[in-house]
């Protein structure tokens, strides 16, 4: 069973995605902020990464920056799901981000939809 | 030695409301329940929803719109075109048992606790009740994420010579000393980034706290722990028990 990872602080929010995902067969972890993100992956390394780019502590950028330094962890699809409209694919694409979902106007199915796009290659 | 800083603001904030500025921030901030209550709202009317899970995302929905509600009231109250606000004697004690029971469903559906240190003969203060809840009740819905069941939000009432200390003490990610100026800062550039390291923590909600605060002749400030924070409010005894 393919493993994904969502890495979302608003646990509810959380809670909707791994929903989502496990009705289509996906195994879910779940990560609130960086540091357990890093164990997370770790521990089961995921096909792909789903996360907000709002965290806890460390941010989102530190968290994309560590996946990127190592050759296995930067491998992984990750997927930004975010309310803020000015967001970049080109400018994210570097730290591995492969999709970006605008949480705002998202909706059933769109995640998994994403997912199975990343991850399709693989 | 201990670790913990300290950090009093006073003063200043009114030409925030003066300007459009803030409402731009407002809007940005009041985007996150908003995201959050569509897709509580989407799983809702899904088909292969159990009844037990619609009741569940049905009550999460309620708390979600009860809490940006309570962030939108704070707003208003503060851009109503006032210099001050009418103040009385008022228990502090029981406006913070208002806002534990206000509160306490939220943080109980979220797997948390808020609770308030007790506390025998506390004196009256000089406030303004409602906004004296708004302020309470915006420390708690920012100290939301960063609490536990084993480490519980927990307000306390202290006397500091001829003031009431109210504070919220919490367990997230350390604030800067210069939290408020460093808010304004950002509302001034026209940054809308959520606070560092805290984005559950309203950066809108506390700059309102703070002009209400000013309109009670109060003042908001914080406390960093070496695993936390305290937001606090400073009050005035009230004299009247002095005039019996």
């Amino acid at each position: 069973m393919s493993t994904v990872l969502v890495i979302e602080s608003e646990p509810w929010l959380g809670d909707h995605y791994q929903r989502q995902l496990e009705a289509r067969g996906y195994k879910v972890t779940r990560a609130s902020h960086a540091y357990t993100a890093i164990d997370s992956v770790d521990e089961t390394p995921p096909v792909a990464i789903i996360m907000s780019l709002l965290l806890d502590g460390p941010g989102a950028l530190n968290l994309l920056h560590e996946l990127q330094s190592y050759t296995d962890t930067a491998k992984i699809p990750i997927i930004v799901c975010s309310s803020m409209a000015d967001l970049d694919l080109d400018e994210l694409s570097p730290y591995g981000v492969k999709r970006i979902i605008n949480s705002t106007s998202m909706h059933p199915g769109d995640i998994v939809a994403a997912v199975r796009s990343v991850t399709i290659d693989l | 030695m201990s670790a913990e800083g300290y950090h009093h603001i006073e003063g200043g904030s009114n030409w925030l409301f003066d300007s459009p500025i803030l409402s731009a921030q407002a809007a940005s901030e009041l985007t996150s329940p908003l995201v959050l209550m569509r897709q509580l709202g989407l799983a809702v009317s899904a088909e292969n929803v159990s009844d037990e899970e619609r009741r569940l995302l049905g009550k999460q929905l309620t708390l979600t719109s009860e809490r940006a509600l309570r962030l939108a009231a704070s707003l208003s109250m503060t851009t109503a075109n006032q210099q001050s606000l009418p103040l009385e004697p008022v228990n502090p004690m029981s406006i913070c048992q208002e806002v534990v029971h206000e509160l306490m469903p939220m943080f109980t559906a979220y797997g948390k606790r808020i609770t308030l240190k007790p506390r025998s003969r506390v004196p009256l203060t000089v406030a303004n009740r409602k906004a004296l809840m708004r302020i309470l009740l915006a420390f708690g819905d920012n100290a939301l994420h960063y609490g536990s069941a084993e480490h519980p939000i927990q307000l306390a009432i202290s006397g500091h010579g001829d003031k009431v200390r109210i504070g919220v003490r919490d367990y997230g990610p350390a604030v800067p000393t210069d939290l408020w100026k460093r808010l304004e800062g950002r509302v001034q550039r026209r940054a809308l980034a959520p606070l560092s390291n805290r984005p559950h923590t309203s950066g809108v909600s506390l700059i309102a706290v703070q002009r209400l605060a000013e309109l009670m002749d109060s003042a908001v400030g914080t406390i960093r722990h070496r695993d936390g924070a305290t937001f606090y409010v400073d009050l005035r005894v009230s004299g009247q028990m002095s005039l019996l």
